[in-house]
């Protein structure tokens, strides 16, 4: 029998883990959101960050991993940002083909480099890192703060986030291509540079959250691993309500509640970890419908 | 009438799933779906939401996935890159959508 507070510890740093890479990509569409782009090549480029991070580790170490993985993503980005804000198409059609080409890019590379069989690959990875004095704090400290960089990484793009959004020049300009294009173009403001800048952050973001998914927390590559985290993450956005502090909460939210079933399962209850898997989403739901809180998108969220 | 259409769509996205597992794989398991449900709205979008016109992409998409198989045995390439093709469809029926939206607007300018 395990004691309640090594459980409650060890639960709270599995919630970390598997909320990092939620929290990255999600941070990253919310500043791709904020200025008006609905990014759905997402989850592509979650994927295509992760199988870059595989390659990159496999032959320069995990570093080398994380800045090829930011680099796969922000190319998929790039494609993504001169159909749907370059050629003004709809954003929505063409992050479904984003991602659709990811899965097939990631699965023919994947096969070409290692094989059809996918053995499991033993890559060097990213071992979580001790802060001083803070780690030492019961309960929270070994949760929080003995993590893989890509956490703390995570942790402090929060706040940096909604201090560029609410508290820049550059913040505002980039919410009011999302709130009010017409105007913003009016104002002079040049919406297209702004959204395409902000979609490249997003796509570095999501690169980061695959790279964070392989090195930190899976620890290998298999096709479609990324199993729809960048739809999820997406979710999050809608949940945290656009707000960067809100989508952290609703990143360990989404977090929790994957990492109940390892609780569950320790403890032996025999109840599918999957239903509690369903929570965060009847949550979003919720939120989406007006009944928990009030979120509204920015207004001109998806139009050219 | 929002809902009505919710209604149905949800009806035949459950049909959809049904003739899945009765007519096509003849078993239930997870993850049964390989993405079906995002490839059905690529489909759709490129049909520019016609009905007949989903017909046509509907069945360019099934040629193109069913066709993947068959490249794969016969030729070693894997059957995934079937989706980087389908991505292209899309994105180069996207762009010259915008073309001729251009186009149009210089040509009544």
């Amino acid at each position: 029998v395990t004691e309640p507070v090594t459980l409650l510890s060890g639960f709270l740093a599995a919630t970390v883990r598997v909320a990092t890479p939620l929290l990255l990509a999600a941070t990253g569409e919310t500043v791709s959101e904020r200025s008006g782009v609905i990014n759905l090549g997402l989850e592509g480029m979650m994927l295509a960050g992760a199988l870059a991070a595989t390659l990159g580790a496999t032959a320069g170490g995990p570093w080398t991993g994380v800045v090829l993985a930011i680099l796969a993503a922000v190319l998929l980005a790039a494609v993504f940002a001169v159909v749907a804000i370059g050629a003004r198409a709809d954003q929505i059609i063409a992050g479904t083909a984003i991602t659709l080409a990811a899965v097939g890019l990631t699965g023919t590379i994947y096969r070409e480099a290692y094989g059809a069989g996918g053995a499991g690959l033993s890559l060097p990875t990213l071992a979580p890192v001790a802060l001083p004095l803070l780690s030492k704090i019961p309960v929270i400290g070994p949760a929080f703060f003995i993590q893989p960089v890509p956490t703390y990484l995570a942790l402090v793009a929060v706040p940096v986030v909604w201090w560029i959004l609410f508290r820049t020049r550059a913040g505002l300009v980039l919410r009011a291509a999302g709130e009010g294009l017409a105007m913003a173009r009016a104002a002079g403001v040049r919406t297209s540079v702004v959204r395409a800048v902000a979609t490249l952050a997003g796509g570095a973001f999501a690169g980061l959250a695959g790279a964070a998914l392989v090195l930190a927390q899976v620890g290998t590559f298999a096709e479609k691993m990324t199993a729809g985290r960048g739809y999820v993450a997406i979710a999050i956005v809608v949940l945290g309500g656009w707000h960067p502090f809100g989508v952290a909460v609703a990143a360990l939210l989404f977090g929790a509640a994957t990492a109940l079933q390892y609780v569950f399962q320790s403890l032996g209850l025999a109840v599918p970890y999957q239903l509690f898997l369903m929570f965060p989403y009847v949550l979003t739901l919720l939120a989406v419908g007006g009944v928990v809180g009030r979120v509204r998108a920015p207004a001109d969220l998806g139009k050219g | 009438m929002a809902a009505v259409a919710l209604l149905g769509s949800g009806a035949l996205a459950g049909l959809a799933g049904g003739v899945e597992v009765a007519g096509v794989s003849y078993a239930l398991f997870q993850n049964l779906s390989p993405g079906y449900g995002f490839t059905g709205i690529a489909v759709a979008l490129l049909a520019r939401l016609r009905p007949l016109g989903v017909l046509a992409t509907g069945v360019l998409f099934g040629a193109l996935e069913a066709g993947a198989g068959a490249m794969q045995r016969e030729a070693g390439v894997p059957a995934v890159a079937v989706y980087v093709v389908e991505a292209v469809v899309i994105l180069v029926v996207l762009l010259a959508d915008a073309a001729t939206r251009r186009q149009s607007v210089q040509a009544a300018a």
